[in-house]
C-alpha cells in the first residue's frame, strides 16, 4: 500500500472516531458516509469498472443497465490504463476519457454536433468493445499535438503499441487478441512496415524506452513546430529516430550502434551505462562532452541492474558538475526480461546554457 | 494527478442501433443492404458497423476495420481544424 493511501485511511478512521465520540451514532453514520463519498470520488474509474460488473448482471432485463454496463466498463478500464501510461510519460495521453451514451437524435442535430459515434457490441462482448474503444481513444489522444509531424506508419505503430501495452498491463488478454485479430492483422497485411514497427516498439517497451524516450520526444514536437500544419523533415526524422531506438533495443553485446541521433528537428544523445565491471566513468563523460560540443539538446542516460544504475547516477553527477547537461527528470522502474525482474533507470538531461 | 481535460466518445449500443439510424434517416438504406462503408465500400451490417460521423452536410458510415477507424479520426480532425 502506498504511504499516501495509508495516511488518507488513517485520517478517515480518525475522523469517524472523532465524529462518533462527539455526536454518537449519528456521527458514526455521517463519518462513514463522508468517507465513502471521498473514497468513491478518489477512485472514480475503479468504481465505474466494478459497477459495470454489477450492472452486467441486470443487462438482460434492463436496457438501461445494458447501456451503463458497457459505458462504465470502457470509461473505467481505459482511464485506469491511461493513467499508468501517463505515469511513465507525463502528458502522453493528455485527456481523460468520457464515454457517453448516444441518444436518438434527428439528422440536423447530428450534422450540427459533428461527433463520431462508435458502435459497441453488447455488454457480454466487453473484450471486443474494449479493444475498439481503447484504439479509438489512443488514436485520437496519443501525443495529440504532435501527431501531424510524425511519419504516418510510425504514429499508427505507436497507437497499436500503446493500446497493446494498456491492455497487457491490465491483463486483458482476450481484448488484446481481439485487437490483434480485428485491427492489427488486417492493417499489417496491407503494410508490412507497420508490423515490424509494432514489434520493434514492443522490444523498446521491454527496456522502458517506448514511453520514456520515443513518445516523450514525439510529444515535444508539437509545441516546438506549431503553428506549422506539417513538416516533411520532422516526419522523416521521426521514422529514422524510431529505427535508431529499435536498433538500440535489439543491440547484442559487442556490437556497436551509434547512440546519437542528430537531425535538424530531433537531436538526441542516448548513453547506455552497460559496463558495471568498468568503474571508470570517463568514457561516459567523454560522450557527454561530444554531445555538448555538437549542440545536442537532450541526453538520455540509461542503465539496467543496480550496479549500472549507481554508476549512471555517478556519471550524471559528474556531467552536471562539469556544466555539460542538467538532469530534468529521472525514473527508476522494474522490467521483466525472460521471466526475470530487473531494475532499470532512465534520466533525461538537458544541455546546460553556454 | 491527471489533467481535467476530457475527451468524449459517443457510444452507440447495438440495442439502440435501429432507433438511432431511423433518427438520422439511414434506417431504410441499412435495412435494404444499400448502406456501404465510406472507405472500403463493404456493405454495412449489424456485425460490421463501426463508426458513424457527419462531414460536409453528409453522414458517413464506416465498417469496423482499422483503416476506417483512422479515416474517421482523420476526417474528424480535419473538421475540427
Amino acid at each position: 500500500m502506498r504511504s499516501s493511501n495509508a495516511i488518507r485511511i488513517a485520517i478517515g478512521i480518525l475522523g469517524i472516531a472523532l465524529l462518533s465520540w462527539y455526536y454518537g451514532l449519528i456521527g458514526t453514520f455521517a463519518g462513514l458516509g463522508w468517507s465513502l463519498l471521498v473514497l468513491v470520488l478518489q477512485n472514480y474509474d475503479k468504481v465505474l469498472q466494478v459497477s459495470s460488473d454489477l450492472l452486467g448482471v441486470f443487462s438482460s432485463i434492463s436496457d438501461w443497465s445494458e447501456r451503463r454496463a458497457v459505458v462504465n466498463f470502457l470509461q473505467g478500464t481505459i482511464n485506469l490504463s491511461a493513467s499508468k501510461i501517463n505515469h511513465e510519460g507525463v502528458g502522453l495521453l493528455p485527456h481523460t476519457l468520457r464515454v457517453e451514451i448516444v441518444k436518438p437524435i434527428d439528422r440536423e442535430t447530428f450534422l450540427r454536433e459533428g461527433q463520431v459515434v462508435v458502435c459497441m457490441e453488447s455488454s457480454r462482448s466487453r473484450d471486443r468493445n474494449l479493444a475498439r474503444a481503447a484504439l479509438f481513444y489512443v488514436a485520437e489522444d496519443l501525443v495529440r499535438d504532435s501527431r501531424r509531424f510524425i511519419d504516418p506508419v510510425v504514429i499508427r505503430a505507436c497507437d497499436f503499441a500503446v493500446t497493446r501495452k494498456m491492455l497487457m498491463a491490465d491483463n486483458r488478454i482476450d481484448s488484446l487478441r481481439s485487437l490483434n485479430d480485428e485491427f492489427l492483422d488486417q492493417e499489417a497485411r496491407r503494410d508490412a512496415d507497420l508490423r515490424s514497427y509494432v514489434l520493434g516498439m514492443d522490444d523498446m517497451d521491454t527496456q522502458g524506452t517506448l514511453t520514456r524516450i520515443l513518445l516523450k520526444e514525439f510529444a515535444d514536437l508539437g509545441p516546438r513546430l506549431s503553428p506549422k500544419l506539417s513538416d516533411i523533415q520532422a516526419e522523416r526524422e521521426s521514422r529514422e529516430f524510431t529505427d535508431k531506438l529499435v536498433l538500440l533495443a535489439r543491440k547484442q553485446p559487442g556490437i556497436d550502434v551509434d547512440p546519437t541521433y542528430e537531425g535538424d528537428v530531433i537531436r538526441v544523445g542516448i548513453m547506455p551505462i552497460a559496463r558495471a565491471d568498468v568503474s571508470d566513468i570517463e568514457p561516459y563523460v567523454k560522450y557527454a562532452r561530444k554531445c555538448f560540443s555538437n549542440n545536442v539538446p537532450i541526453l538520455y542516460v540509461l542503465a539496467r541492474g543496480l550496479l549500472n544504475i549507481s554508476q549512471a547516477k555517478m556519471a550524471i553527477r559528474e556531467i552536471e558538475s562539469l556544466r555539460l547537461y542538467q538532469k530534468l527528470a529521472d525514473s527508476q522502474f522494474t522490467v521483466t526480461r525472460k521471466g526475470e525482474a530487473m531494475s532499470c533507470f532512465i534520466s533525461r538531461c538537458v544541455l546546460s546554457k553556454r | 494527478m491527471r489533467t481535467a481535460k476530457k475527451m468524449s466518445i459517443k457510444a452507440l449500443n447495438k440495442i439502440d442501433l435501429e432507433t438511432f439510424l431511423r433518427g438520422i434517416g439511414l434506417l431504410d438504406a441499412f435495412a435494404s443492404g444499400e448502406l456501404a462503408c465510406c472507405q472500403c465500400n463493404a456493405t454495412i451490417t449489424r456485425d460490421n458497423i463501426g463508426f458513424i460521423f457527419p462531414i460536409h452536410e453528409k453522414i458517413l458510415v464506416c465498417c469496423n476495420n482499422a483503416e476506417c477507424l483512422y479515416a474517421a479520426s482523420r476526417l474528424k480532425a480535419g473538421n475540427r481544424e
